[in-house]
């Protein structure tokens, strides 16, 4: 190992036809959920068929961007060499009624807790954005 | 419990030191909190009670079975971290077998994490929502407690092979073969989890027939 070698850089996610929508409304600040057209339920993760109703009926619609920590854990385990650890995942459970496995932004990991509000706070790639959440 | 199994992985008594200076994987989990990695195998041959009785190994009789999937509905409302599949399966085996939590003799639960035992006691009755940690801290589910659990160290201590690990020491326990750590067998609750606790089945064992 030299001390050029650039560090690994993390994985990213890349679009398919089921969640263009959602990484387009990501790349502009709009978080976007897939909402069924059958039975009006959120799907998140975007999937083609309702897990209430099987419908592949589909919209989008812009959520606010506001939830509460329902839950988080903070790793120390480090599985893929771009990502430096300790660092928290945590699920958000959205304004809307949906939970979204996501990191929290500009707070110790020590200082989050459980049902503390959180706002959107994009997190900027070339060619993706990504939704992680700050304390609101 | 891991040390009165020979072929359990790991066979060191624990102290609570060495669980706490053992390193974190996710915050709250330490390493010893953690299931093990195992190469293994393992087979259960299943019959009509008529067939097992001919057979030359002592038979194991089925009591009750149940099963719960309550999915993983990422939903406002669902607490299936808190609350998980076999709240529902304890209902069937339970009046399957006409049996309650207070008749078991010994348990044989899926443990792939510390946290995973203690859920499953609440969900079964054994204790109330919330109260598995007080509920295990004399010591009970240890070798010579109350309630023998995991008696050949289970996922955590003795080998991981899914939801075989509780049934392979439940059929040796209900065949009274347990040698040095074999427990109390009559009632046998034993229990499994698939995904992220999204699925669950139990069955309740016993070396008799009713």
């Amino acid at each position: 190992m030299s001390d050029t070698t650039p560090a690994p850089s993390r994985p990213l996610p890349q679009a398919d036809e089921i969640s263009q929508e959602f990484f387009d409304g990501a790349m502009e600040g709009r978080l976007m959920l897939m909402k069924c057209g059958g039975c009006g339920a959120l799907r998140l993760p975007s999937r083609r068929h309702c897990d209430v109703c099987l419908s592949d009926q589909t919209e989008w619609v812009q959520a606010s961007g506001r939830g509460v920590v329902r839950s988080f854990g903070i790793m120390h385990q480090r599985y893929h060499p771009g990502f430096q650890t300790p660092y928290n995942v945590a699920f958000v459970e959205l304004d809307e009624g949906v939970r979204l496995p996501t990191n929290i932004t500009g707070i110790a990991n020590e200082a989050i807790r459980v049902g503390m509000p959180v706002v959107v706070d994009w997190d900027r790639y070339e060619d993706v954005a990504l939704p992680k959440f700050r304390p609101a | 419990m891991g040390g009165e199994e020979p072929r359990a992985q790991m066979r060191e008594p624990m102290t609570m030191e060495m669980y706490h200076a053992s390193r974190w994987i996710v915050e709250p989990l330490h390493l010893l909190d953690c299931c093990l990695v195992s190469n293994g195998a393992v087979a259960v041959i299943v019959s009509s009670a008529e067939r097992a009785g001919d057979m030359k190994a002592p038979p194991v009789y089925v009591l009750g079975m149940g099963q719960g999937h309550p999915g993983d509905p990422l939903r406002a409302g669902s607490d299936w971290e808190t609350e998980t599949g076999a709240k529902i399966a304890a209902r069937t085996v339970f009046s399957m077998a006409g049996l309650g939590p207070s008749d078991m003799t010994q348990l044989q639960l899926y443990d792939c994490y510390t946290y995973t035992v203690l859920v499953t006691l609440e969900d079964y009755g054994f204790c109330a929502k919330g109260e598995g940690g007080p509920f295990v801290a004399d010591g009970k589910l240890g070798p010579g407690g109350s309630l023998p659990t995991n008696t050949g160290g289970g996922e955590l201590s003795g080998y991981y092979m899914w939801g075989m690990t509780p049934l392979s020491e439940a059929v040796i326990q209900g065949r009274g073969q347990g040698g040095e750590r074999q427990q109390p067998n009559d009632y046998i609750l034993c229990t499994g989890n698939g995904g992220i606790l999204n699925y669950h089945g139990a069955l309740i064992l016993s070396p008799n027939r009713s």
